[in-house]
């Protein structure tokens, strides 16, 4: 018996590798998109984009010459103060508000900051009236641009106001506290002033408490796309693989190959189990071939970060996981149709979507509440996430034994249901 | 001509009648295209953010109640979630909280983050020594951008409130600091209330950017309207493979007419699947723009670009899987690529470039001319050029290679 299943499992398994169409869909397709989205996102979690058109209209006064000096390099010492922004951004003084307007609706800058002269109005302490606010006019067809700009413009307000406040607080507050504690007001006054005039860049830009950004286990990494994306194509291509080693079991049927092989002393069970061991190593061979591959890739594309993790075991439990219910899953979708051509259509629909879904394609953890359970019931979420954590987390067994337990659970579900239905079928 | 529109609304007809195109044509991409734009809207996830505070000093207690009152409002998305009390009941908290749950929480993308007041916090920021708070992020791909950025944001308040103290206790002999630091702390706090330099923002049009459909909508419909049209290929090769185009060379006509009948019924079904998909983005609340000419200008123009690329096709693989696997193939990779999957301005300008080899590209463009800057028809002309000309090319080469037999 076991010879037989040998035999029909390896025929399986050569014709899929000996297939050129099915090399293509197989291996070269999430190969190259993998390389696609390599060089799409960089590594180090930045997304390279390119410099950002801003302009800014001065109106007068210290807070719009500081917001030029930010966005539009200039002679002066505070280049370097706001390198990391110029490094970002194409900044441009604009003389016609209207024209520049229009840029922005037409999509040519990005976004139009206009500052008003405040020096009148900050002058005063308190306050004698609200001074009118900063405006930033973005283009909306630049979200990630125009968020950038955004951010930066409230950050260099909020350094103003720092220093703004530091006076009006800081005057009060030591009036109050001179009349508890008998301090000197006025020279403490007189001091702090001085302070904020000769040095307000320091307050401004001061930074006591640092945000420290870090992974599960509290180390300091970067994230390369390529450690969700890699995995994501090759569970993708991989599903497709397996459909197709299901269908198969119909194209033997319209082809009466099927029929053919059950008039020798072969019983449907061996049968079944060869197909299944067949398909299942394919997709499992497939996987190997595609983390070597990506692997290498990474490396030629100059990427630090391993792709994969290095946790071998790991590695290998998802694949066996991971290929197994897509195995199932390829069987439940030719078992439910009627033709191999329904399958066919079945397949391509049921696993664009459920790639979709499983955040193949993107990462789709934003969906509303309501939603957020769907992604849950794919292999494709569990397969990403647990290479992911693999990868990117440096996780251990027992972190992805849920994603492992979720895949097999899947898998033997999927199985017995396909396996049910196909028995049914096969009554010749 | 008569004989070409026959055959063209023939395979029209066929194509619609059939249920794989129905699931793949139309089905499959609008479930995508709602899938993706609820994904890619900004608004619409709850993010879930725990906070452990290992210092539990006035300071540290200080901050989380900025973080719960700045980002933690009623209609925000995102909700603060302290292990000492006052989580609301949407963080799902345990009730035995043990030094695991926090990461296990994060593991399980039960929370999207976990920020960690270290111990010692409150005496260095006291002693005016600078601190640092940890932010631990999950595997929620989406999350980090928008959580970070109002962690940052909300931090850089407390760091204005400690700059004020600091600079005010500056002036103060030192003995005095300990009680000057709460009170000027108290008060920069209560000013922030009332910041003197607002910042207002206006968008070129309204909630443009917080709608995710408007990116999944023009990008699923012009990706599966490109594979479908694509797939004429597959079909001319298996009329080939099968000898019905050999039938029909028997036929009083001239082959060509056969053969252009075949492509324009293909054509005509990228018409009408990318109007339903259009119909169907707009039920979603995809924004297409007002300017109906344009979208039908890119209708038009777009899908006889990808029915010239199918006919090219055609001509270059010997079986009709081969069609299927390569038109798929094809599509899948010149979708990100032309920035279906994605907003082309994060894509580096090199691969911009090289985007702009996909007519998905040029497509994306167009619908952003309309959709986001009020462009007409005027204003697509140069995105249609491109793709015309792209047509025109592809049109000549299929035609002169095109094997009838």
């Amino acid at each position: 018996m076991l010879a037989k299943i040998y035999a029909i499992a390896w025929k399986d398994i050569y014709t899929a590798f000996k297939d050129r169409n099915a090399i293509l869909l197989m291996l070269a397709m999430p190969l190259i998109l993998s390389v696609i989205i390599g060089l799409v996102f960089g590594s180090g979690g930045d997304v390279s984009i390119n410099p950002i058109r801003v302009g800014v209209e001065n109106e007068g006064g210290a807070l719009g010459a500081m917001m030029q000096s930010a966005f539009v390099p200039g002679d002066g010492a505070a280049n370097a103060d706001f390198q990391t922004i110029h490094d970002l951004t194409d900044g441009e003084v604009v003389t016609d508000p209207d024209a520049a307007r229009q840029q922005v609706e037409d999509g040519d800058l990005t976004a139009l900051i206009t500052v008003p002269n405040l020096d009148a109005y900050l002058s005063a302490t308190p306050p004698d009236a609200a001074p009118p606010p900063i405006t930033v006019y973005y283009d909306s067809g630049s979200s990630i641009g125009s968020s950038v700009v955004r951010s930066i413009v409230q950050s260099i307000a909020d350094g103003w106001n720092t220093v703004f406040l530091a006076q009006q607080v800081g005057t009060d507050a030591l009036a109050s506290l001179g009349e508890q504690s008998g301090i000197d007001t006025q020279n403490a006054q007189q001091a702090l002033a001085d302070t904020l005039q000769n040095n307000p860049m320091a307050v401004a830009q001061s930074t006591t408490i640092t945000l420290n950004e870090t992974d599960l286990q509290g180390e300091t990494r970067d994230y390369d796309a390529l450690q969700y994306f890699a995995p994501s194509m090759a569970i993708l291509f991989m599903t497709f693989t397996m459909a197709a080693g299901g269908r198969s079991i119909l194209n033997e049927q319209k082809d009466w190959t099927l029929q053919r092989i059950m008039t020798t002393a072969t019983p449907r069970g061996t049968f079944m189990i060869g197909k299944l061991a067949g398909t299942y190593l394919t997709g499992v061979i497939q996987m190997v071939i595609l983390i070597v591959a990506t692997t290498v890739v990474a490396k030629m594309m100059g990427r630090e970060a391993s792709v994969w993790g290095t946790h071998y075991v790991g590695i290998a439990l998802l694949v066996l996981a991971v290929s197994f219910a897509a195995t199932s899953l390829g069987l439940l979708i030719a078992a439910a149709a009627k033709t191999a051509e329904q399958a066919d259509a079945y397949s391509t629909a049921a696993l664009f979507v459920l790639g979709m879904l499983g955040g193949s394609f993107v990462p789709i953890e934003g969906l509303p509440d309501a939603l957020s359970w769907l992604p849950k019931i794919t292999l494709n979420y569990w397969g990403i996430r647990g290479f992911f954590a693999l990868a990117y987390d440096k996780a251990q067994l027992s972190d992805i034994s849920t994603h492992l337990l979720a895949l097999a659970g899947m898998g033997i579900v999927l199985f017995a249901i396909s396996l049910w239905r196909f028995n049914k079928r096969l009554d010749i | 001509m008569k004989s070409i529109i026959t055959i063209a609304q023939y395979d029209l007809l066929r194509s619609v009648k059939e249920r794989e195109s129905f699931l793949i044509g139309l089905l499959m991409p609008a479930l995508m295209m709602l899938l993706l734009g609820l994904a890619q809207s900004n608004n619409s996830a709850t993010i879930y953010i725990d906070v452990v505070d290992n210092d539990h000093s006035d300071l540290s207690r200080r901050l989380v109640a900025l973080y719960q009152e700045q980002m933690s409002g009623e209609d925000a998305s995102f909700v603060i979630c302290p292990y000492d009390g006052g989580a609301p009941d949407g963080c799902g908290l345990p009730e035995t909280i043990t030094s695991s749950t926090a990461n296990d929480r994060l593991e399980n993308i039960e929370s999207s983050g976990l920020l960690v007041i270290p111990a010692g916090f409150g005496d260095a920021l006291k002693a005016g020594e600078d601190a640092a708070v940890e932010y631990r992020r999950s595997g929620d791909l989406n999350a980090p951008t928008l959580a970070e950025q109002q962690i940052q944001s909300v931090l850089s308040q407390m760091n204005g409130s400690l700059a004020i103290a600091r600079v005010t206790l500056d002036t103060l002999p030192a003995d005095q600091h300990d009680a000057a630091f709460d009170i000027v702390l108290d008060r920069a706090d209560a000013a922030w209330q009332q910041r003197p330099v607002a910042v207002q923002t206006e968008a070129t049009t309204e909630d443009a950017t917080t709608n995710g459909f408007n990116q999944s909508g023009p990008g699923m419909a012009l990706m599966f309207v490109f594979i479908f049209v694509l797939n004429a290929a597959t079909m001319l090769v298996a009329d080939r493979e099968i000898g019905t185009l050999q039938r029909l060379y028997t036929l009083p006509m001239g082959k060509w007419h056969i053969i252009a009948g075949k492509l324009l019924g293909r054509y005509l079904f990228g018409v009408l699947q990318f109007t339903i998909l259009i119909v169907v983005g707009t039920m979603m609340g995809v924004e297409w723009g007002s300017n109906v000419p344009g979208i039908v200008l890119i209708v038009i123009v777009f899908t006889f670009t990808s029915t010239a690329l199918g006919l090219l096709l055609a001509t270059l693989v010997k079986t009709s899987a081969q069609a299927g696997n390569i038109a798929l193939l094809m599509g899948l990779t010149l979708a990100p690529l032309g920035g279906a999957w994605w907003p082309m301005e994060i894509v580096p300008n090199f691969m911009q470039i090289v985007g702009h080899l996909s007519p998905i590209a040029w497509g994306m463009d167009a619908f952003g001319e309309l959709m986001y800057y009020g462009g007409g028809v005027i204003d697509i002309l140069p995105q249609m050029g491109a793709l015309l000309l792209m047509g025109a090319i592809f049109f000549a080469l299929g035609v002169r290679s095109f094997r009838y037999e």
